[in-house]
């Protein structure tokens, strides 16, 4: 369709390192002029490595960028957007109590003289959001909208700034079904324009449906580049994984034994409601969802991090009131956050201190830590967790995503739990590493642990539980065994078209 | 009924006759305001106190405010202006910085409201002020200056006029405060010990501790120091502390003198462990102040300074000075200003 | 996506975080010995053995608060009521021992020095507890709770001595805190008893923060608030637990500067907020938390009293000596920022180049 198009874009022989690992590899990647160009990938492939540096967020390391003929090299985000490249994120970057307007026009106020020129920014802001047939007064507060006309403001915010190239970081991750046609349908609108949209995605139905080509990374290095019409579902698979799906995910099943964790009614304000289910030893048991359905704030208010409002939580059939991390990890319970660096790690401590944070109650003589005893655990556990750190002292900051998740694993060994409540397992991790931390749980349960997993993942869900429960808005909307899941029922429960009976 | 109400009636008329008297007699005694720069310091608070002594003698009404730290001008103007609100009759303020509170003055000035400025005899560049009530620093500390070089002079078995010694001068924050009682204990070392040297003269901030502080270094530098001498009691009780911990005697092997005669000051001359303050007496300088509101209130001719007395406090003359036998009428007396002259030529 | 690498740095930033390393190390040991070396140079007075013995006597006190504050700092947290705990203490432990608070009433008829010590000490850590529980229970900011704090305590000091200081006599106890001993022939090494309170004080923080679980979770704490909570650390004892000690070694501090001036009066903390501060990130604690040590303070201190010494010997202009002190503190808040390797334009030029 576009295949005539001149090129807007050419990234070249790109290499960016972090501690420890190689994020990319020599990539390259072109975007022509009024194209939907998808990033393909895994997590950790590379992709949003790639767009952050296109973005001016991070140097590369080695390579060049050709925008529009020139070479350049953007030192901030806002540089780039100046230049025509604009990105929209996973997260929003707009601020909530300002206005739509103000959102737009945020560093390019339109001003007469010291005043700030209001009935020209808002007619203008009019203009761009009528482009894309949002009815959104431009005078209300962003915070107020819901997340797809947010991100809508964030489009308009891009037209404003006549980007050239408009980068989509996994735009419908928070979107329900008719925002995601309302999306599509302007993307197209865009596309036409001749705006060329970077659209990166997990989803490759999506992605098969909007973009004109596709490119697919993998560990950091670039696969292929193909017309979509091109190219299969099977072949973009085994372009992106590389591997077949056992080897991806090691699952072995383990004796399933008594009920360990029991949640009974579980209710948290509207976030959860009324959620019972129960773990046995040897068992896997997968929670699906959406964004926002409530998977992180299930296991926080398991966990004793948030608190609860009704509803009881029973370990090994005895009730267990926990009412903090302390009380659950007295019954344990741990809980392996989604976000390792802000909530499961101390980035300025070593790896020892991070290690035997939970357990130095039991490596004190006296009132003093015991450090030949603290060290001896700690060289135990990185060689049975094998954890890659050439000097337990070195701070934990220095390490790969893999390792830190190693980590926090480690720490949570050592207080020898019986149910890991593990929240987005290898996010951010390197496929290598991926494998190791399912061999980790394979191993936990078949020494008689549960676990209880949250993933975004549909094919890690699949492929590591034994079991899966899917929250949609809060509530369970049903149970799926491992034998007959696959991604399209679990989307159906998670996205309440189904729901089995029994859970209200 | 009715005759209930009338009963009713009458009593009330009486109440209200009541209170109205009692208005009148209200009127005759006076409200009247105190403003110390604050009450942080035992100065102030003796100030206060021997002017609420004399403003309940006269029956009158004393109403004494103060801002929570001293130098807070813009609260020390404030707390002025609101006394002038609450409708005080007349009012004394004790201001720190020299033309500061020009914007009191001139407030009181614009409601008619007498006011008057104790311990403070440096006239304000604008505004009217009935009487500054206050000591002379300049000749106060040179009056100390010629006691201690008779102390120098004892120590070393000579005459003032002969000896020689050193002196060191631990300095307040500067100030017309700190430059007045400086330049006059200069000015009466000169006059009475010509060949005494002073080796230093440091700021010690008002304080015991950087007193201290700045003498035990000082001795470090001139290890036979005879005398320290503090803008202020208690920056000189920081340096006898000092000299003390180094193997030093008060009293012997130096000295220590200050101005202010405070209360903790006057307990260590009594126990042998201070050589002389200025005593100001701040108890009957506050009754001065009562005094000179009553002369404005009577229409009587204040002066534009009234002088009180101060006196070389030793412990020889401790008790008197305490029972107030030292103590002099005030007299009409020379503005102070900072220009390194004598107050009173 | 690729989350684990979003804050780590550039190789600008890791260049200049290796040079902040360096600083925060042995930075301010240099700095404080280069300091040592020049005015022994320019002042003939210094070169004594009694100048080194004046050095430690002043730094004890204040050294004694800014090790408590070093222990709030780590937290990544803030105690601004020292300077009035140093005051309010003193003059606690004044009154018990003159058993008046009347400037000039009868001395020395109150209780045995030790035993007023002793309440003025325990009045110390329960207000600091009480501290520590409002900003934790009550999940108040701790600047707030403890600059109210400083005023209460200012306050009540004013009220109950009327402004005035309360004098002391010393009684053995007090002889015995406060004297100076004399090593060698002739006495000529001269040490400080308070100075070795003072050394006993850091060594034992040491051991808390380095060797104990207690000082552990304080770093932890400092690091990373929410991972320490979640690992089933109970972070608010500790706070409280943190703000008491704060407050009991600023009540020591206090009852040093007492008994060094035989008098209780409410000026007696002056300044002594801002230096145990200064001191504390002079020293490379991290204002942040979780990064710095005990002995970094004790160097600061140092460095503060050698500038303060430092400029009486050299005669310095008086008014001159707060401009001195506020480049010393401004120059230290920019070394914690070095260190972070946290200066954007300084790494956006790093990259471009």
């Amino acid at each position: 369709m576009n295949a005539d198009n001149p090129v807007v874009l050419e990234m070249r022989g790109i290499v960016k390192r972090f501690p420890g690992v190689v994020a990319l590899d020599n990539v390259g990647f072109d975007v022509r002029r009024g194209e939907v160009h998808a990033l393909l990938g895994e997590n950790g492939a590379g992709k949003s490595t790639l767009m952050k540096i296109l973005a001016g967020v991070y140097e590369a390391d080695a390579g060049e960028i050709i925008f529009k003929g020139r070479r350049v090299s953007y030192h901030t985000p806002k540089q780039a957007q100046v230049a025509g490249i604009t990105t929209i994120h996973q997260e929003l970057n707009q601020i909530p109590l300002l206005t739509v307007t103000e959102n737009i026009y945020l560093g390019s106020e339109i001003t007469r003289g010291p005043l700030v020129h209001w009935r020209a920014m808002h007619k203008g802001a009019r203009a761009l959001l009528e482009r894309l047939h949002l009815d959104v007064d431009p005078r209300v507060l962003v915070g107020s909208l819901g997340v797809g006309q947010q991100q809508m403001v964030e489009v308009a915010k891009a037209l404003h700034h006549r980007s050239d190239i408009i980068i989509m970081d996994e735009p419908t991750a928070a979107l329900s079904l008719r925002e995601i046609d309302d999306l599509f349908a302007i993307i197209r609108d865009l596309r036409a324009a001749g705006v060329a949209i970077v659209y990166i995605s997990h989803h490759l139905n999506e992605a098969f449906e909007i973009a004109d080509r596709l490119t697919i990374l993998r560990d950091g290095r670039h696969i292929a580049t193909r017309a979509a019409a091109d190219l299969t579902m099977d072949e973009l698979i085994r372009l992106m994984v590389g591997r077949r799906l056992d080897e991806q995910f090691p699952k072995e099943t383990a004796p399933r034994g008594r009920e360990l964790l029991r949640v009974e009614g579980l209710t948290q304000g509207d976030r959860l409601r009324n959620i019972s289910f129960s773990v046995h030893a040897g068992e896997v048991l997968g929670i699906a969802g959406l964004v926002g359905a409530g998977r992180t704030e299930l296991l926080r208010a398991i966990f004793g991090a948030d608190p609860i409002d009704a509803g009881a939580v029973y370990v090994d059939g005895g009730r267990a009131p926990i009412r903090s991390p302390r009380d659950a990890i007295r019954h344990g319970i741990v809980l392996l956050p989604e976000d390792r660096k802000q909530q499961g790690l101390i980035m300025g401590m070593a790896v020892r201190e991070n290690v035997t944070l939970a357990v130095l109650r039991t490596l004190t003589r006296g009132p003093l830590i015991d450090r030949r005893r603290e060290r001896a655990l700690v060289g135990q556990y990185i060689q049975r967790i094998q954890i890659k750190v050439a000097d337990p002292e070195n701070l934990v900051s220095s390490l790969s995503g893999g390792n830190q998740q190693k980590i926090v694993l480690s720490k949570w060994m050592a207080t020898a739990p019986r149910i890991l409540l593990f929240d987005e397992p290898t996010r951010g991790i390197d496929v290598g590493a991926k494998v190791e931390i399912y061999r980790l749980i394979n191993q936990f349960v078949a020494n008689g642990g549960a676990v209880v997993m949250v993933s975004s993942e549909l094919p890690e869900v699949i492929g590591m539980s034994d079991r899966i429960m899917v929250i949609h808005e809060g509530t369970v909307t049903g149970f799926v065994g491992r034998a007959e899941a696959t991604q399209e029922t679990l989307l159906e429960y998670a996205t309440g078209h189904r729901k089995d009976e029994g859970h209200p | 009924m009715l005759q209930h109400r009338k009963v009713r009636l009458i009593l009330l008329l009486m109440l209200v006759l009541a209170f109205t008297a009692a208005g009148i007699r209200a009127q005759e005694t006076h409200y009247v305001g105190f403003v110390p720069p604050a009450l942080t310091s035992p100065f102030h608070v003796a100030m206060v106190e021997g002017a609420q002594a004399r403003a309940d003698e006269l029956g009158w009404t004393l109403e004494v405010q103060a801002p929570a730290s001293e130098g807070d001008f813009a609260a020390f103007v404030t707390t002025v202006e609101q006394l002038l609100e609450k409708g005080v009759e007349a009012i004394s303020i004790n201001p720190i910085g020299t033309d500061s509170a020009i914007t009191a003055v001139t407030s009181a000035n614009e409601r008619g409201v007498p006011i008057l400025a104790h311990n403070f005899i440096t006239p304000f560049s604008e505004g009217s002020v009935e009487t500054y009530i206050g000591y002379d620093q300049w000749g106060g500390a040179a009056a100390l200056a010629a006691y201690t070089c008779e102390l120098i002079a004892g120590k070393h078995g000579s005459t003032p006029a002969e000896t020689t010694g050193k002196v060191y001068i631990l300095e307040g924050i500067d100030s017309i405060f700190s430059h007045r009682r400086t330049q006059g204990f200069n000015a009466g070392l000169e006059a009475n010990c010509p060949n005494v040297e002073v080796v230093g003269s440091q700021s010690a901030e008002w304080l015991r501790t950087r007193g201290s502080e700045v003498a035990a270094i000082a001795l470090q530098q001139n290890p036979d120091i005879d005398v320290f001498y503090g803008n202020s009691d208690e920056m000189a009780i920081g340096a006898a502390l000092a000299a003390e911990q180094l193997g030093l005697v008060i009293n012997q092997d130096f000295f220590a003198v200050g101005i202010d005669g405070n209360q903790p000051t006057l307990d260590l001359l009594s126990q042998g462990q201070f050589s002389a303050t200025l005593g100001v007496d701040p108890f009957r300088m506050g009754v001065a102040v009562i005094d000179a509101m009553a002369a404005v209130f009577a229409g009587e001719e204040v002066p534009e300074i009234t002088l009180t007395p101060s006196v070389v406090v030793t412990p020889d003359n401790l008790a008197a000075y305490l029972a107030g036998d030292l103590w002099t009428e005030p007299v009409a007396g020379a503005p102070e200003t900072d220009n390194g002259l004598p107050t009173v030529p | 996506m690729e989350r684990t690498a979003a804050t780590s740095p550039s190789t600008g930033a890791r260049s200049m975080r290796s040079i902040g390393r360096f600083l925060s190390n042995t930075g301010p040991l240099l700095v404080l010995l280069f300091m040592l070396a020049v005015l022994w140079t320019l002042s003939e007075a210094f070169r004594s053995p009694t100048s080194l013995m004046l050095l430690g006597l002043e730094a004890a006190a204040i050294g004694i608060v800014a090790a408590g504050q070093t222990y709030v700092i780590l937290t990544g947290g803030i105690d601004l009521s020292v300077e009035a705990m140093v005051s309010f203490a003193g003059v606690i432990a004044a009154i018990l021992i003159a058993g008046t608070n009347v400037a000039g009433g009868q001395i020395a008829n109150g209780i045995p020095s030790y035993l007023a010590i002793l309440i003025a000490l325990s009045a110390g850590a329960l207000i600091g507890a009480f501290q520590g529980v409002l900003i934790t229970g009550l999940n108040m900011n701790p600047l707030i709770v403890t600059l109210g704090m400083r005023s209460i305590l200012l306050g009540v000091s004013l009220v109950i001595t009327n402004g005035a200081g309360i004098n002391i006599q010393k009684d053995e106890f007090l002889s015995f805190m406060t004297q100076v001993i004399r090593i060698g022939e002739d006495g000529a090494i001269r040490v400080p008893m308070v100075l070795i309170i003072a050394v006993i004080i850091y060594f034992i923080s040491w051991v808390v923060l380095r060797h104990t679980r207690f000082g552990r979770y304080t770093y932890a704490i400092g690091g990373n608030e929410t991972s320490a909570r979640l690992s089933g650390i109970s972070v608010n004892l500790v706070k409280i637990r943190i703000y008491a000690i704060s407050g009991l070694l600023a009540a020591v501090g206090g009852v040093l500067v007492m008994s060094r001036l035989v008098s209780g009066a409410y000026q007696n903390g002056t300044n002594m907020t801002l230096m145990s501060v200064a001191a504390v990130v002079i020293g490379g604690t991290a204002l942040t938390g979780g990064k710095g040590g005990i002995w970094g303070t004790l160097v600061g201190v140092f460095i503060i009293r050698v500038v303060e010494q430092g400029m009486v010997y050299l005669s310095v202009p008086s008014n001159a000596k707060e401009i001195v002190l506020g480049v010393i503190i401004v120059l230290a808040v920019a070394l914690d920022v070095l260190r972070r390797g946290d200066i954007p334009w300084l790494r956006m030029r790093r990259r471009a180049a």
